[in-house]
């Protein structure tokens, strides 16, 4: 009689060693789980950091004939700083990437989040000393080869 | 549609009138004191295949001096009122004759249930001189309080350029970044630049004829 209480007893000192052994495993299991979508939230927020670009293709009407990138860069850069001050620039980062003078259109780079803005601010500005100036937007695209097909419509009212 | 614009030269005026075709307005107010004469605009118009509307300013500090310049100003199809006081703003508001009611900076108050009642009465529209924002980019909260105001109490809105030249024109991008910049949506704020449906065109070109 003995001798069967002890064996029940050690079997249930058994089922519950192996019950709680799977608890362990089920345990360390959740918690590589949880390493690993911490791991990729981490991945998420480095890419959320990066900051998505959009292209401004635009065209330009001048009194006087535009050349040089630098030189609509700065007349960009002074109308913006007008109109929205240091704090937009440094916000939004407007710079033109390309211009072609022959086809007096060119491609603005800034970021998603403000580029509205930007086209706003140069909305306002007709003139920059002695020069007239109109800008146009004809096209906002998310990437450069999309926004270079753009520079050879002739089509304003996009 | 331009409601207004008030180049000095026809070679002005031809390079106005091509740019703006060219930026999708199919409709422009143009000033009767530019000089030119109609057959001239409508030979401009028609090869250019926009329609073209005399459009005329009256500025008036009383609703007296309104009504008597309504009835010297005549040939003109589209008026626009410029009031100097709220009584004259009022008065253009209920008239029929002004399709357009300029909003000056100090007259941006007074938009409200009541104005809304009058331009009802009078089937116009309010009216906001784009050319503001390019004589002081400060004017932005003008128009900011104009479209909030407008937008709330759903008053008929038109937006215009006064354009004597080409450096003066508003695409519709403009004013729809514009907007959008603000907080408003673009697409009301495009509202602005549709046509006037009562007014007869005088001078039309293209396919409709």
């Amino acid at each position: 009689m003995n001798e069967e209480i002890l064996l029940i007893i050690v079997l249930i000192l058994l089922a519950y060693f192996i019950a709680r052994s799977f608890m362990i495993e089920e345990k360390i299991r959740l918690l590589r789980e949880n390493i690993a979508n911490m791991h990729k939230s981490e991945e998420k927020e480095k890419i959320q950091l990066r900051k998505r670009k959009r292209y401004v293709v635009f065209h330009v009407i001048s009194n006087q004939p535009l050349t040089r990138v630098e030189e609509i860069n700065s007349i960009f850069s002074n109308a913006l700083r007008s109109c929205g001050g240091e704090l937009l620039i440094g916000e939004c980062r407007p710079q033109v990437v390309y211009f072609s003078s022959r086809r007096s259109r060119g491609i603005l780079r800034t970021y998603h989040d403000c580029y509205e803005k930007v086209i706003a601010c140069l909305s306002t500005v007709r003139c920059q000393g002695d020069r007239k100036i109109l800008i146009i937007p004809v096209k906002t695209t998310g990437t450069l080869k999309k926004a270079r097909w753009y520079l050879f419509d002739k089509n304003l009212a996009r | 549609m331009d409601s207004y614009v008030c180049p000095a030269s026809r070679e002005e005026l031809a390079s106005l009138l091509k740019l703006q075709r060219r930026m999708g307005y199919k409709y422009v107010g143009l000033c009767v004191e530019s000089g030119l004469g109609n057959k001239d605009i409508a030979a401009l118009a028609r090869s250019l295949s926009i329609k073209v509307i005399l459009a005329r300013v009256l500025c008036a500090e009383r609703p007296g001096e309104a009504k008597k310049l309504l009835r010297e100003g005549e040939g003109a199809e589209l008026i626009i009122g410029r009031p100097g006081s709220i009584e004259a703003y009022r008065f253009m508001s209920r008239d029929s004759r002004f399709k357009i009611i300029e909003v000056s900076p100090s007259m941006i108050k007074h938009i409200d249930r009541g104005e809304a009642g009058l331009l009802t009465i009078g089937g116009g529209y309010l009216g906001f001189d784009l050319k503001r924002l390019i004589n002081s980019p400060s004017n932005v909260s003008v128009l900011k309080a104009f479209f909030s105001r407008v937008f709330k109490w759903s008053i008929p809105f038109k937006l215009y350029s006064s354009a004597t030249n080409v450096f003066e024109v508003w695409h519709p991008k403009h004013v729809y970044f514009l907007a959008k910049s603000m907080g408003f949506q673009g697409r009301k704020a495009l509202e602005g630049l549709s046509p006037i449906g009562m007014v007869n065109q005088l001078y039309s070109g293209g396919r409709d004829e």
